[in-house]
């Protein structure tokens, strides 16, 4: 099992500190509820697999966030989904019922504007937590943050703010 | 709608209770399946091998820059030394790649195999975006050439972001069921039909002899253009061969720029149950200079190269092989030449084993990588520019997809 300082985490622990954030983030990075679901159940089993041992919990956090992002990335490019999802149908995964347009503007930008929005503004990340996640400088973070306002300004026809 | 909306909505999602009990029961049944550790040994040979290259100081690191004010030569990049990739078994699992029991199946039968130095410059073609009814006379054209009757039709424009609304769909069924679907006017693919074996037959003869005049064809002094064929071999996670089988014309005579031309344009690739009849394209808009394939290869390895396959070590990759082709896949906005780099990694076997589904015997799988670099030389890749795009999203690997 994975470890947290030296102590063994259970599935239901990780599942009850994580599930929500990587459940969502999936979603979102992924366009559709489903394949949101099999990216983040895939994530999970995945930390099964790794078995890694973690120093503190922001490395912990990290690892499933930067894996989050990937496996998403992925997704769409991995040779089974190629395969088995026609471009057509890819096209027409539904966004959760509600979600409405602002979920889509988010989830039509780049990777590298749309996990700082994501995490910023869902999950509540200040700048310098999100480069600590996403391993990269925080002007970086804010300078992505900026500029995906003013990309979801033009796509929403209306302030981002 | 902005913040406050989005935060209230997706903010509000839960994972469902069937979700938990699902992951959760996964998580458990993979507690018995821990992924093997990555082999010590082979990340310390590769490390080695490595490091013994950056000794030698053969690493080419970095874009090749361009100076606009320049006399318009092809320049070298500086060797520089490269740090020793350190391979980390976390990201491993998440690299794409076609799954293959040889590297070679994807190799091909690329007619500039070999010959890459002959090469310093090409033609740039047009990919014209046709109007609905231009898209309908080429379409009742081509079903009239290969046996069909239209019984309905449907038109869409692209619903693709940017160059990708470049390409006007037009599909049709057929009174024997066959559906056609013509991309832009530069593919028509065919599938449904009640007797591949014997379309086939048809296209190839289609292919052969479309450009001959009747006469021609009736002469006996006449050679029909002779053909090639390539099979690329691939896997499904079930372990189930996924072949692609290519013909396309080749004239052993004719000078290796109509070749390509011919391996690319004057083609047909059947996969699965589809076949495929590309078309040839517009009129040049040009010919360009090329940059080298040594120049490509620095590209791929400094994370600068196109495609649904990516490692996170192109440092480290094993190159199989580079040919030079035309891009013939979808939303090109110009068709041009572009290095095809054959790579694969020494770790792949064990993340098909993984990625494979249970039951599988994983012992012959490895996975196959193919990069793609435009080989215009990047001081002119502002006129043509080059696009490659993958399930609706551009399928470049940039430096900063990574950050």
């Amino acid at each position: 099992m994975p470890t947290l300082n030296g102590n063994s985490l259970s599935c239901e622990e990780i599942l009850d500190r994580y599930g929500p954030l990587i459940y969502r983030m999936a979603i979102q990075g992924t366009g559709s509820v489903a394949d949101g679901e099999d990216v983040a159940q895939e994530v999970f089993v995945s930390l099964i697999q790794c078995d890694p041992r973690f120093a503190d919990e922001a490395h912990l956090k990290a690892w499933l966030i930067r894996a989050t992002a990937n496996r998403c990335k992925s997704w769409g490019r991995s040779p089974w989904h190629r395969r088995t999802v026609p471009l057509e149908e890819a096209r027409q995964a539904a966004p959760p019922p509600e979600a409405g347009g602002t979920w889509e503007a988010v989830a039509a930008l780049p990777p590298k504007y749309r996990w700082p929005v994501y995490l910023h503004y869902i999950e509540g990340y200040t700048a310098a937590e999100i480069a600590q996640l996403l391993g990269c400088p925080r002007n970086t973070v804010l300078s992505r943050l900026s500029r995906a306002r003013a990309k979801l300004k033009d796509a929403l026809k209306e302030e981002w703010a | 709608m902005n913040s406050k909306d989005y935060r209230s909505i997706l903010g509000g999602v839960t994972p469902s209770p069937a979700w938990r009990e699902r992951t959760l029961a996964a998580m458990e049944q993979a507690q018995g399946q821990k992924r093997p550790s990555r082999k010590p040994l082979a990340i310390a040979a590769t490390a080695a091998a490595l490091a013994v290259a950056v000794t030698g100081g053969v690493w080419l690191s970095g874009r090749t820059e361009v100076d606009p004010d320049g006399p318009g030569t092809a320049r070298t990049p500086e060797p520089v030394v490269t740090p020793t990739p350190t391979i980390n078994p976390e990201w491993i699992y998440f690299e794409s790649f076609s799954i293959v029991t040889d590297s070679s199946q994807l190799m091909g039968n690329n007619p500039t195999a070999g010959r890459l130095e002959e090469l310093t410059e090409l033609p740039v073609y047009e990919n014209p975006i046709p109007t609905e009814d231009q898209q309908r006379v080429l379409l009742n054209h081509l079903a009239e050439e290969l046996g069909y009757t239209i019984a309905e039709t449907d038109w869409s424009p692209s619903d693709g972001e940017e160059t990708m609304g470049r390409e006007p769909i037009l599909e049709a069924e057929c009174t024997d069921g066959t559906q056609l679907r013509l991309r832009g006017v530069y593919s028509l693919q065919i599938y449904d039909s009640p007797d591949l074996a014997a379309v086939t037959e048809t296209v190839r003869s289609y292919l052969i002899y479309n450009d001959m005049t009747p006469e021609e064809m009736l002469s006996s002094s006449n050679i029909p253009p002779q053909t090639s064929q390539e099979t690329l071999e691939d896997y499904a996670y079930t372990g189930e061969s996924m072949p692609t089988q290519a013909t396309f014309l080749l004239d052993p005579d004719a000078t290796l720029e109509e070749q390509i031309y011919s391996y690319s344009f004057q083609r047909m690739e059947v996969r699965n149950n589809s076949l495929t009849l590309y078309l040839q394209p517009g009129k040049s808009v040009g010919t360009f200079p090329l940059r080298s394939p040594d120049e490509a290869l620095a590209c791929f390895r400094s994370w600068d190269y196109w495609g649904s396959c990516y490692t996170y070590y192109p440092e480290s990759a094993q190159i199989i092989l580079i040919s030079l082709e035309y891009d013939i896949s979808v939303g090109q906005p110009y068709f041009q030449p572009v290095y095809r780099i054959l790579y694969t990694q020494d770790y792949w076997d064990e993340v098909a084993a993984h990625q494979m589904f249970d039951g599988v015997d994983t012992s012959p799988f490895t996975g196959a990588g193919i990069a793609y670099v435009p080989a215009i030389d990047p001081k002119y890749q502002d006129e043509v520019p080059y696009r490659r795009y993958f399930n609706d999203g551009l399928a470049y690997m940039g430096p900063e997809e990574w950050e």
